[in-house]
């Protein structure tokens, strides 16, 4: 499962550097000031600039160690990230309660195991303490279905 | 002897019924997430955050509080059983707990972890008792540069001062500290990193950040790696929790010096309970007549990590209370809490909300001997906790994240945020970025800013203020040193053990 990042390690070192860039860019933008009356642009400016040296610093000084390797996670990223997104998506358009067993129905195929019975449950168990604990407990803004 | 008074009066507000009430939420919920290896402290505290919106500061900070220590108690059970840790602070307590849960003493050993804690937690709660009010009084003094000079000083050596690689530490809170500056600049009224969103003008929103980062993260992880423990519940008796004499005999001292230890390290800026509680198991190990038994089931080399472990998080309390300074992540996310309820934390804390202040000071040991009460007799119960399958429970949690992300502000684009650190976290631990000086710089990121901006405009410009104020010049020089002497000890030695991903 998942792909392996191989020597992602330097990749990942040049994003932050690559941040940093974006971070000096955009912040040069903003008015620098002066020394007695520094602007909105100084802390963007060297910031940015010391992610990029430390980012590079981290790119040079990890060349000479094996390359790390990460696994990315291919399956939990799409199911936990979906469930996530198809959330935020439902609960103010459908409900509460769609948005719940939608969100348990679909990170449960981030595992390779799936038991449909407890999995049913769990959604379940989830709306209806959902629905008590937040709806009528703490009066958050939710409503249990809506369309 | 008006510290007496006024913490019997904090005893008064920490009794109330509801005080109480969410006293004990806080601390079993906190045990139970320290007993969860994969979820910590971090992000039960922000997931409950927006549910203390609806309580008074008071008892919201009570509550917040409580999860965090809890999840000390709770975080050695995961170790002793499964030779993983709950927390990132118990990995110490891996090295001599699994030993002798191996050997057939779990019992003892989760007695004497937990008595350990409650004297630890006690000895520290007793020192910021005792210094509060005069460091409060001392920290009245500070001026911005005092404030920017140890501000960056605890910021270094959070990033420093921790397992894995230096330099990635500093890129983190340096990555933190941007983060910071979206949203609109106190100062000038300017918005910076919004990108014409109204919803970044306040700012990225510290629940979906933490959430994102050690939460969703969290579970990213957890479900890349296979393992799927299995622990045996009924093995654990309350009868085969009584430890030896022996035991008994051989855990005072390390207790003591591991309180001792705990509590300095726990003051310090930049440190927190992982580094306390590695720095006890090395007093032991160094002081033992037989070093040797070490990491073979001594009960030395539990008691003083967890005694160290839990005086650090009570420790941790004194700067952030008392000047308005948080030592470590967590700390400072719950700077950032008071900061939501309206309290500004600083010196004045103590002596404009004497109430509130000593409130919760009183009901930390109240919540340590909640926690005494929860953990030996119940201690089954939470073993059990551990074998909660995997697959129900990460979409549980999962469900509450969305809930809690989303309630901040009612805002589904905050949970975007989330998932979006969520994986940028999975990516920082994969390859050895430490989360936990991300948020540290996130959250100090504007003080520090405001407190720099400040200064030179005091100064009409003249950057010698920082170096003027013994102070604020001993913290630069201590901050100087925390980056020079890394870097030469590695130039030293070009061989460095490989990184280990620990942020707390």
């Amino acid at each position: 499962m998942g792909r392996i990042l191989q020597s992602g390690e330097t990749l990942f070192a040049i994003a932050v550097a690559a941040v940093g860039v974006i971070v000096v860019t955009i912040g040069a933008g903003y008015p620098i000031g002066d020394l007695a009356e520094p602007g909105p642009g100084v802390f963007p400016a060297a910031l940015g600039l010391l992610l990029t040296v430390l980012g590079l610093g981290i790119a040079i000084s990890g060349a000479d160690q094996p390359a790390a390797s990460a696994r990315l996670p291919l399956r939990p990223l799409v199911f936990v990230g979906g469930a996530i997104l198809v959330w935020a998506a439902v609960v103010e358009q459908l409900g509460f309660v769609p948005a719940t067993v939608a969100l348990v129905g679909i990170s449960a195929f981030a595992e390779r195991r799936i038991r449909p019975v407890a999995i049913a449950s769990l959604a379940i168990v989830l709306s209806v303490g959902g629905i008590a604990a937040f709806i009528y407990g703490f009066r958050m803004p939710f409503e249990a279905f809506r369309w | 002897m008006e510290t007496l008074a006024n913490l019997a009066s904090g005893f008064g507000v920490a009794l109330s019924w509801t005080a109480l009430g969410v006293c004990f939420a806080g601390v079993t919920l906190g045990t139970f997430v320290g007993v969860l290896p994969g979820i910590g402290a971090l992000a039960a505290i922000s997931l409950c955050l927006p549910l203390t919106f609806y309580m008074d500061p008071t008892h919201a900070l009570i509550m917040l509080a409580g999860i965090f220590y809890g999840a000390q108690y709770g975080s050695s059970t995961a170790s002793i059983l499964l030779n993983i840790p709950g927390t990132p602070s118990a990995i110490v307590t891996c090295l001599d707990g699994y030993p002798m849960a191996k050997q057939g003493r779990a019992g003892p050993a989760l007695f004497i972890t937990t008595i350990t804690s409650f004297l630890g937690g006690s000895f520290a709660i007793i020192l910021l008792i005792a210094f509060a009010p005069p460091l409060a009084k001392f920290a009245l003094g500070f001026g911005a540069p005092e404030y920017f000079s140890i501000m960056l000083l605890g910021l270094v050596a959070a990033s420093t001062i921790s397992v894995g690689s230096p330099l990635k530490g500093l890129a983190m809170v340096v990555f933190g500290l941007v983060l910071g500056l979206v949203g609109t600049d106190v100062t000038s009224g300017t918005y910076r990193f919004t990108f014409g969103n109204l919803e970044l003008t306040d700012g990225l929103n510290l629940v979906a950040v933490a959430m994102g980062l050690f939460g969703i993260a969290e579970i990213l992880s957890n479900l890349v790696h296979d393992q799927h423990p299995r622990v045996d519940a009924k093995a654990i008796t309350l009868r085969s929790l009584m430890p030896t004499r022996d035991d008994m005999r051989r855990s005072l001292m390390p207790t003591l010096r591991g309180s001792l230890v705990g509590s300095w390290v726990g003051a310090m800026p930049g440190t927190g309970p992982s580094i306390a509680a590695f720095l006890a198991y090395a007093t032991e190990k160094r002081l033992a007549a037989d070093p040797s038994r070490f990491g073979k089931g001594a009960v030395e080399g539990i008691a003083a990590p967890e005694a160290a472990n839990n005086a650090s998080v009570q420790a941790a309390f004194i700067p952030t209370l008392c000047i308005g300074i948080p030592g470590d992540a967590v700390m400072a996310f719950m700077l950032g809490a008071m900061m939501i309820h309206g309290i500004i934390p600083g010196p004045q804390f103590l002596s404009e909300q004497p109430v509130m202040f000593w409130g919760l000071v009183a009901s930390f040991w109240i919540g340590n001997v909640m926690l005494l009460a929860l953990n030996i007799p119940l201690i089954g119960l939470w073993v059990r906790i551990l074998a909660i399958p995997r697959d129900l429970l990460y979409p549980a949690i999962l469900f509450f994240i969305c809930v809690g992300v989303y309630s901040v502000n009612n805002n589904p684009f905050d949970i975007l945020i989330a998932l979006g650190f969520g994986v940028v976290g999975y990516l920082m631990t994969a390859f050895g970025y430490p989360a936990a000086p991300v948020l540290l710089g996130f959250i100090l990121g504007p003080l520090i800013e405001e407190n720099f901006r400040r200064a030179l405009f005091i100064s009409n410009g003249d950057f010698g203020i920082f170096l003027r104020s013994p102070l604020s010049l001993t913290a630069l020089v201590a901050t100087v040193l925390l980056v020079i002497v890394p870097v030469t000890r590695r130039l030293k030695r070009p061989a460095v053990q490989p990184n280990a991903a620990v942020g707390e």
